[in-house]
Order: structure tokens, then C-alpha cells, then sequence
């Protein structure tokens, strides 16, 4: 192979990846790789194909190799950089990325990737900065504006934010990331009409980016208030710092826990509005857990959102569905018949939380820790359930037992949730 | 004359060994049309010389004329291993191979010939083997490497019709009322003021057969099929591009009646938003332009698009006139899925295979997964067979344990064609998409 033969393979491959026919691509620089297995060209096209397809550990391997022979080309080490952004560890991608924009500081995807990182580090300031870098290279570059948009918004810059993002919409109104960026401001906002054209029109430029699915479908549940408010606040929750989130999650509960408690010895109109608060609570705390399901539910009898519903979250909002019937009927029954279908409504009420954090299709026992033990809470709740009915005394035990389990899964969902972004 | 042939006749008998003057009678018994003759005094000379160049050339010519092609290339082919083999000879061993429909080395010879006379041209030969040749206008260098390389642009006159196609009722009918009814009946689409010509766009998942009937339509009118593939338009990209574009259309044009048939014509028109560059811009609209027909007649062109994703191609490409008719070609229904499976497993040792079966537990299978199925228990028996010792038959079994093992390649594609239909149809393009997936809005 000549080396204008090298070049036109090499070039092939470029197209290819540009039109995402990434079988094609990797054939052609295979090709070049089968002369020279060290062609840091075809590594790289590989490498960008894999990233593409979401095949991360295979793509980081190839791209190091990449390094090794050109220590030197920027882009690779952007490449990398956004592998680990993707794998989720920041720390690594700030590396590399810091070592791109040495190498090479007039790329202005470089700082929107930047950007991007500092925004899920919550550092907002520096995001803004970053972005602005971006602009100084590129000023029509579209996610460095949405970059900076974001950033401006919270940091409470609304004017200037709404400003950028038109500004982006100007530029390419076919983006559909500026769209996704736009409809979820505004779901932030409680604005669910808007954010639904928005989530509709970038589905429209491209039905298959699930970020938009995302959106079009929360967009579609807002239609309920309850689910609209659950997800305000879980949105606004998750742009805050650390501190704000840990006060908001034990903090609430010590409020909870200190009204009941001061209420012991109080006169009798402080128990009605203890009583009230714990309820407010209880009612929050549950429709965080079940909002979603439930809004799922409401979906599924529209048929826009039928549609747009995976056959995963079908199953459990039908799982969830459910059980809550079930255990109404149960305590309905009860309330007729004996007290222990009541007991038993509540327990079978009580299953539609692990339901709704478990995986459809269920494959029992099987998965990771938290579907696992969710799975075993299930069949701990099945035995108290029946034992209800044959021995009240074994059933009180395996209740117990149930019970701790619900509660250390409870608050070990909201430590984990803590931590993630 | 006769009266020399006579004489020489005479004389060769005499001398049976002075070859020049056998040669000489057997080239008078040629230009007397006698190639029997001729061919007798020849066959004397290689037993007594076997290598003779002069006899081999001339025996060749006999042969040609008698039309015993196959024993002419041997002729040549032995010229060729003396290093003997003349402009001359190598042009009419082409048309023998030609002839022996033997493309590959035909090209070969062809490309050897060009070398000594890159001006040569010639209609039948070029029209045969490749358009470039005159009417391209490509220089002899170019023309080389293509001929060494692979043949881009090759053509060829299928004999492939739309009874081999199974199933496909609705596209076959389309290209029937489209294509080939005005090829038939010419007069009454005149009178209707329709022109003839124009486009359709295949779509549907890989492997479902949209090569396939893009070629019958041309064995069903018995027209020219030109071939544009992926690496055919990539290379326009890349080089100069619009050029070569023209020269294809330049081509079917001069072949009427000519199928060009575009595989895989996303790439050459991913939409335009997508690529800001002009270059790339360029070329989508050299394309139009020739789809138009703007500066020449498309008269007897048809042109066939296939692509596994429309989404990608510019709404430019759909506009009346141009690929006006978008079918989707589906994964093959029961009954064709039964057809295939038979026509597989016809010439294979098989035991109490019920195709009908199979068909029903391979919903959504294309033709090229029904072949891997095969493949694949064909595979396992072959194993069998080894370790056995005999020859063990395939069964319903095997076939129903490759099921398992292969599925269909098709879902994947449904799944983002799906995500189309449901948010990128405003013109009701996909619905076709939504009908076969029993989606309903």
C-alpha cells in the first residue's frame, strides 16, 4: 500500500465516522492498521467509533495506545478526556482535558467539555468562565452556549441566560440539544407546556436522542401537579452543593421528628398540626418514591405516552399499579370483614415502593446489590402476608424483619442519591 | 486462386517440413474462407513445431471464426506465455472472453492492451467491460487503474426477473406501473403527457432484498444495470467528485434502456443541515441537477435508490420529478419467509423439514438472517458429520437451535426507525413504518 493509499483509507474512514456507519469506518482503518498496526490515525477513527457505540473501556484502551505513539495530539487527549466524562469520573477527564487545551487552546469544544465538567461539579462560576473561553475561539459554537446558558442560570443570571440560549436557537434552530437544554429550564420552571415543544421539536430533528425521550416524556407526566412539583424540586435539588441537600433530606426529617416529639406533652390543637406536618411529610416522602410510577400509570392510558414509554417502565408502572389496587381492595375488604386485611392492604400497599425501584424485566436474585435486596424485601413481605393468615405471631416477627429492611433501604436510596450528582 | 492453393497444396506435400510455405497456404485458405482447410494445415505445423507463433495466432483466428472461443483463449493464453501475444491478438481474446463471459480476465488483457495503445477504443469492448472509453473521456492512466482496481461503475445485463423475487406484491407493482409498463406501452403514456423516467427510493432494514430487486427490474425489461455503491460515493467526496457523477449519467444515457441503481444513497445525500461544508454541499446538488435532467434528456434512465436509513436522506432527493416514490421494503411476510427457507434447502441433504414452521418462528427475520440460519445449522452438521463418519442430514431441529442462536437483525434497525415514525413523520413518510409495526397513533 502505497502512502496515498494509506491516505485515501484514512480519509474513507473519516466520512464514514462523519455519517456514523461506524462498521465501515473501523473496516476501512483496519485496513491501514493491517499495514502498520502502530497508525495512530486508524487507532484514533476506531477509538472514535467505539466511543460512539458507547463502548468505553474499549476506546480508552485504543486511545492510550494512540498516546503512546503521538504524546502530543491534543485531540486525543480530548478524546479521552470525554471517555472518562462519560464513564462518569471527573477527576480523570479533567486531566486530560486540561492537557488538550494545553496543547492546543483554540478548540472551543475543548472548554464546552470543560464547562460541561465544571457544571456537574456544581462550580458554576468557573463553568461560566469556561464557556466564555470557548466563545473567545468559537463565538457561534453552539454547546459552549448552551454550556453558558446553563451555567448562567444558576447562577441566577436569568437575562443574560435567556439571551444565550436564543442566541444558540439563532444560530441553528435544528439543534436539538439546545432544545433539550431549553425544555428542561423550563420543567425547572414548572412551564411543562413550553418544555414540551421544545422536548417534541428535538425529537422531531432527532427521534433517537433519549435525552429529549427524557424530557418529552416528563414533560408529558407535569400534566399532574403532584408529579410536576416532585420534579421541580428534585431538579432544583440536584443543582444544589452538597450541604443544601443534606439539610433539605435529614433535615426535613429532624423537623418532622422534632414537631411529633415536642408534641407529647402539648395541648390537644398542637397535635392536630404536629399530626398534619407528618402527614404533609409522609405524602411528600411517598409521592417521591412512587410519583414516578404513578405519573407512568397516567401515561399509559394517553396514547402520545403510551408510545413513548419503554416496556420496562410499562411493567412497573403496571407492577405498582397494581399492588396499590390490591392492597386497597384488601383494606376495603377489611374494614367489612376483619381487622387483618386490613394489616395485610397496608403490607400489600407497602410492596409498590420495592416495585418501583426494581428493574423490569425482574431477574430474581440476580443484578446488582440494591435490585437484589429489593427482591428479597418482596419475598419477606410475600411470607408476612401469608403467615398473616395462618400464624399472627411468626407473622409479627417476619414483619419486623420486613420493616427493617424498608427503612435501611429507604435511607440508604437517599445517602446514595446524596452522593450521586 | 483455388488454382494457387493448388499448387501450394502440391508443393507442401513435397516438402511437408518447410513450414513457411504451409503457412503460407494455410493464410490463402483463410483469405479463401476456408477455416476448415486452413485449420488443418495449421494443427500440421504445431505438430512438427509446437511453439510457432504465426500458427498459434492463426489457428486462434479459425477457432474465432468457427466460434470455439474456449479453444482460442488456450491458443492465446500459450502466446501469452511466449510473450507473443500482439496488440491484435490481444484485443480479439478479449472478445472471445467476452464472449466466455470470463469479465475478470477479459478486463485483465484489455488493461494490458491499453497500455501499449492507450488511444484505442472501442464500442463494443468498452460498452461491455466498462463506460469509461470514450465516452467518459478519461485518460488511458485513469482508465488503467480502474480496470486493475475493482470495476467501479461495472455494468451488466441481469437475467434475474420478478418471478425469481418472492413476495414483495406491492413494490414489484409500483416499479411495474412506474418502470416497466411505460417501456412496454410507450404510446399510452404519451398520450397521458407523462414522461418516462424518474425514481424510486427503497427503504427498509438491511438484508431484506432491496439489491435484489433493483436487479430483476432490470432483467424484467431487459435493460443495463449500472451499480453505484457506498465506496463509489465516498470517493466522489473525496475526489473530483461531480466529475464522475456526470460521467454515470452520461453512460446511462447513452445505454438506454438503463437501470442505476444507488446503494445505500444516504451517504451521498446525508441532509444538508448536517454538513456545513460546501464541497460536500456541492455534490448533492451535481446529483439533483443530473436527477432533473437538466442539461440532458433522462429519457429510458431509471434510477433505483436503496438506503437503510431515509431519515439521513435530504427531503431535496423526494421531490416530484426526483425519487417521487419512497417504498419500504419490509422483512419478508410467511409465506416469502416459506419460500426462501425451500429455496435454501433445496439442494441440501435434509430430513422432515417443515418450512412452514420455521417461517412462523422467524417473524421479523430478513432473507440474509433465513440464510444464517441456515449457515449456521448447516455448520453444526457438518461437525456432526465429521465426527460421525457419514453424512448427517439437517433436521427441523437443528434449524429450530439456530433460531435460538440467531436473531433478527431487522429489530435493531425497527427500534430507531420506530423513534422516526412516531416523531420525525409530518409528511407521513414512515407510516408505512408504523402499519408494519402495528403502532397506531
Amino acid at each position: 500500500m502505497s502512502d496515498l493509499g494509506k491516505q485515501q483509507h484514512i480519509e474513507r474512514a473519516r466520512l464514514l465516522l462523519y455519517q456514523k456507519r461506524y462498521k465501515d469506518a473501523e473496516d476501512q482503518a483496519g485496513i491501514v492498521l493491517r499495514d502498520n498496526p502502530n497508525d495512530s490515525d486508524a487507532l484514533q477513527i476506531i477509538g472514535h467509533c467505539r466511543l460512539d457505540t458507547r463502548r468505553y473501556d474499549e476506546a480508552l484502551t485504543l486511545f492510550e495506545q494512540c498516546i503512546g505513539i503521538v504524546p502530543d495530539d491534543d485531540y486525543v487527549h480530548y478524546l479521552l478526556a470525554f471517555c472518562w466524562y462519560r464513564k462518569n469520573n471527573i477527576p480523570n477527564a479533567k486531566k486530560f482535558l486540561e492537557q488538550a487545551i494545553a496543547l492546543y487552546p483554540y478548540n472551543a469544544g475543548y472548554f464546552s467539555l470543560l464547562s460541561n465538567i465544571l457544571i456537574a461539579e456544581r462550580n458554576y462560576a468557573d463553568a461560566l468562565y469556561a464557556a466564555n473561553q470557548g466563545l473567545n475561539v468559537n463565538a457561534e459554537d453552539i454547546s459552549c452556549l448552551n454550556a453558558r446558558s446553563t451555567a448562567l442560570f444558576r447562577l441566577n443570571k436569568k437575562e443574560e441566560a435567556y439571551e444565550t440560549i436564543n442566541e444558540a436557537l439563532s444560530i441553528n434552530p435544528e439543534d436539538d440539544y439546545t432544545h433539550i437544554n431549553y425544555g428542561w429550564h423550563y420543567l425547572e420552571k414548572g412551564k411543562h407546556k413550553e418544555a414540551f415543544d421544545h422536548f417534541k421539536e428535538a425529537l422531531r430533528i432527532n427521534p433517537n436522542n433519549n435525552s429529549a425521550k427524557e424530557g418529552y416524556k416528563s414533560s408529558l407526566k407535569s400534566k399532574l401537579p403532584f408529579y410536576r412539583w416532585i420534579l421541580q424540586y428534585s431538579l432544583w435539588l440536584n443543582h444544589q452543593n452538597r450541604n443544601t441537600r443534606l439539610i433539605m433530606i435529614f433535615g426535613l426529617w429532624g423537623v418532622v421528628q422534632a414537631t411529633s416529639w415536642a408534641g407529647k406533652n402539648s395541648p390537644e390543637w398542637w397535635k392536630y398540626i404536629s399530626g398534619g406536618i407528618v402527614c404533609i411529610y409522609l405524602l411528600f416522602v411517598l409521592s417521591s418514591w412512587l410519583g414516578s410510577s404513578l405519573a407512568n400509570l397516567y401515561l399509559l392510558s394517553s396514547s402520545h405516552g403510551k408510545l413513548a414509554l419503554t416496556e420496562a417502565e410499562k411493567s412497573s408502572a403496571r407492577a405498582v399499579g397494581i399492588t396499590l389496587l390490591a392492597g386497597i381492595a384488601l383494606m376495603i375488604t377489611g374494614a367489612f370483614v376483619d381487622k387483618t386485611f386490613i394489616y395485610a392492604g397496608l403490607l400489600a400497599c407497602s410492596f409498590a415502593i420495592p416495585f418501583s425501584f426494581i428493574d423490569f424485566p425482574i431477574r430474581w436474585f440476580k443484578g446488582g446489590g440494591r435490585q437484589t435486596v429489593a427482591h428479597i424485601m418482596l419475598f419477606l413481605g410475600a411470607i408476612t402476608l401469608a403467615l398473616l393468615f395462618i400464624n399472627k405471631d411468626d407473622a409479627m416477627l417476619s414483619g419486623i424483619l420486613y420493616f427493617i429492611f424498608f427503612v435501611g433501604y429507604m435511607w440508604s436510596g437517599s445517602i446514595i442519591s446524596l452522593r450521586r450528582k | 486462386m483455388n488454382e494457387i492453393i493448388e499448387q501450394l497444396k502440391q508443393a507442401v506435400s513435397i516438402s511437408p517440413d518447410n513450414t513457411p510455405l504451409r503457412l503460407h497456404l494455410a493464410v490463402m485458405l483463410m483469405q479463401q474462407q476456408m477455416p476448415a482447410e486452413a485449420a488443418v494445415e495449421y494443427a500440421e505445423i504445431l505438430k512438427r513445431e509446437h511453439g510457432n507463433i504465426k500458427a498459434l495466432a492463426g489457428l486462434a483466428e479459425v477457432y474465432i471464426l468457427q466460434k470455439k472461443y474456449s479453444a482460442a483463449i488456450i491458443l492465446f493464453e500459450q502466446l501469452q506465455q511466449q510473450h507473443a501475444l500482439d496488440f491484435d491478438a490481444k484485443i480479439k481474446m478479449v472478445r472471445c472472453l467476452l464472449q466466455q463471459n470470463d469479465i475478470a480476465q477479459a478486463k485483465e488483457i484489455y488493461a494490458l492492451a491499453l497500455q501499449e495503445q492507450p488511444q484505442f477504443r472501442d464500442t463494443e469492448i468498452d460498452g461491455a467491460l466498462r463506460m469509461t472509453g470514450v465516452e467518459t473521456g478519461m485518460d488511458a492512466d485513469s482508465l488503467l487503474e480502474e480496470l486493475s482496481t475493482t470495476g467501479n461503475y461495472f455494468m451488466e445485463k441481469p437475467t434475474t426477473k420478478f418471478s425469481d423475487v418472492g413476495g414483495m406484491q406491492k413494490l414489484k407493482n409500483e416499479i411495474a406501473l412506474k418502470i416497466i409498463q411505460p417501456l412496454k406501452n410507450p404510446e399510452l403514456y404519451k398520450a397521458f403527457g407523462k414522461k418516462i423516467g424518474g425514481g424510486i427510493l427503497m427503504y427498509g432494514p438491511p438484508g431484506c432484498g432491496k439489491t435484489f430487486i433493483a436487479k430483476a427490474t432490470a432483467g424484467e425489461i431487459d435493460a443495463r444495470f449500472i451499480t453505484i455503491g457506498l465506496h463509489d460515493i465516498l470517493d466522489m467526496w473525496m475526489g473530483n467528485s461531480e466529475k464522475n457523477l456526470h460521467e454515470v449519467f452520461k453512460v446511462a444515457r447513452k445505454n438506454t434502456p438503463c437501470v442505476l441503481f444507488i446503494d445505500e444513497v444516504d451517504a451521498l445525500g446525508a441532509s444538508r443541515s448536517d454538513m456545513r461544508q460546501s464541497s460536500m454541499r456541492q455534490i448533492i446538488n451535481q446529483f439533483l441537477a443530473e436527477l432533473d435532467g437538466v442539461k440532458d434528456n433522462n429519457d429510458g434512465v431509471l434510477v433505483l435508490a436503496a438506503t437503510n436509513a431515509p431519515w439521513s436522506v435530504d427531503s431535496a432527493f423526494r421531490r416530484p420529478g426526483r425519487f417521487d416514490r419512497v417504498i419500504f421494503v419490509s422483512p419478508p411476510d410467511e409465506t416469502s419467509r416459506k419460500e426462501i427457507l425451500e429455496s435454501l434447502l433445496k439442494e441440501k441433504p435434509v430430513e422432515k423439514i417443515d418450512a412452514g414452521d420455521i417461517a412462523k418462528l422467524t417473524n421479523g427475520y430478513s432473507g440474509a438472517d433465513l440464510k444464517a440460519l441456515i449457515d449456521i445449522a448447516t455448520e453444526s452438521k457438518l461437525e456432526e458429520s465429521f465426527a460421525k463418519g457419514s453424512l448427517q442430514p439437517i433436521t427441523q431441529k437443528d434449524i429450530v437451535k439456530a433460531v435460538k442462536q440467531h436473531k433478527a437483525t431487522t429489530s435493531e434497525w425497527f427500534s430507531t426507525a420506530r423513534n422516526y415514525a412516531l416523531y420525525a413523520n409530518e409528511t407521513g413518510l414512515y407510516d408505512e413504518i408504523l402499519q408494519y409495526m402495528n403502532i397506531k397513533k
